[in-house]
């Protein structure tokens, strides 16, 4: 079904201002798509979304630990874009823009929210946790008997992070968990390398702080 | 074991521990339920702010001046045409004598009587009035005396207020 819809706006968007339809929409660079976005084309914009909405709402998740405001976010986020993308200048890629204006979203959502409960399902892990070696060896390193599973880390480890600031939180989250460079993150915080090195250092002093009782 | 290895054990802990958060994944077909709901409010939103029709078709009228050109072109022509076919009864002098030559005929002069002598006044405006009708509309091939007795009709169905012609 998916397919299907996925042709037809294939076939749409061949029919209007998009190259050929022997050019897939995968095919075409951001660069293209955004041109195609800015003059209208859903169809353009939609596969940016599916480009980009998974590393975006994976911030957005661990930077509100909750799957629902996340995936709000995310929306908003996407809407904005697109309704910004006639002021897009190309300076910045297509990604990173996005990734700023979802930032900048959820760093004023979290303000408003002021540690919310969050709500957090056993369901959202992988299975394959379960199984992975570091992770394993940490725990049966701390707790030879099992007695803290992986889960509860799971649940003190989105505690921790909820304790430390909006910025120094999306620093970790961007560095340590979705695995960006320094200057990556420095464009998408609109700041320079310098200040991402610090927030990192401090963020982690925090962390550790935080969950002494989880590390060797 | 000094400070600093300390450290870089203490960090190589907490990176592993943090790196459980790469686990945590939405749930299953989550990608393409949360694109579709954005195309879905984006092409709601647009339905909500679309233009009125009359601005629609000025914008691209305004974005489309070859368009626009071929547009007024056709219209002047529509016009002209419309004008050339049309009849002006006061430009065609054969419609006017048909006028005249209607009265002529023996009903029409018992109608002149009626006017002379103010009796059926009503009657005879509308009488005047289908003539002249019928003139605008006509060619100047239709006899003209065949409109004026009795209005179309024959003697049979005449009206109850036109009296017979009388031989």
């Amino acid at each position: 079904m998916e397919a299907i819809t996925r042709k037809i706006r294939r076939d749409d968007a061949s029919t209007s201002s998009l190259p050929s339809t022997a050019v897939s929409l995968t095919d075409l660079d951001d660069a293209c798509l955004v041109t195609a976005s800015q003059r209208g084309e859903l169809a353009a914009f939609d596969e940016l979304i599916r480009r980009y909405h998974s590393r975006i709402y994976g911030t957005l998740y661990h930077m509100t630990s909750n799957h629902e405001d996340a995936d709000d976010l995310t929306q908003e986020s996407f809407i904005r874009a697109f309704k910004a993308l006639k002021r897009f200048k190309g300076d910045a890629s297509f990604y990173t823009w996005t990734y700023r204006i979802a930032v900048n979203l959820t760093i004023n959502f979290l303000k408003k929210r002021h540690r919310r409960a969050y709500h957090l399902s056993l369901n959202d892990m992988d299975i394959q946790v379960e199984n992975h070696p570091e992770l394993v060896a940490l725990i049966s390193n701390k707790t030879p008997r099992g007695e803290v599973r992986i889960h509860e880390l799971q649940q003190k480890l989105n505690e921790a992070m909820l304790q430390m600031s909006e910025k120094h939180r999306l620093t970790v989250t961007l560095h340590d968990i979705q695995g960006m460079s320094h200057e990556e993150i420095s464009k998408i915080m609109d700041c320079n390398v310098g200040t991402v090195r610090s927030r990192l250092f401090y963020a982690r002093q925090q962390l550790q702080g935080y969950l002494a009782d989880y590390l060797p | 074991m000094d400070m600093k290895e300390q450290h870089t054990q203490d960090q190589e802990a907490l990176r592993k521990l943090i790196s459980l958060k790469r686990h945590e994944t939405p749930p299953p077909d989550h990608g393409d339920l949360l694109a579709s709901r954005i195309i879905s409010r984006l092409e709601v939103d647009r339905i909500a702010h679309r233009d009125p029709f009359l601005w629609r078709i000025f914008r691209n009228l305004s974005f489309r001046p070859a368009l626009s050109v071929v547009y007024s072109l056709v219209m002047i022509a529509l016009v002209c045409l419309g004008r050339d076919v049309a009849e002006v009864p006061s430009a065609n002098p054969q419609t006017f004598q048909a006028g005249v030559l209607s009265f002529q005929v023996p009903g029409a002069a018992w109608f002149r009587t009626s006017i002379d002598s103010s009796q059926h006044s009503m009657k005879l405006p509308s009488r005047e009035m289908t003539a002249g009708l019928m003139g605008k509309r006509s060619r100047p091939s239709i006899q003209p005396t065949l409109q004026f007795t009795g209005s179309g009709l024959s003697p049979l169905t005449q009206p109850m207020g036109y009296p017979l012609l009388q031989p």
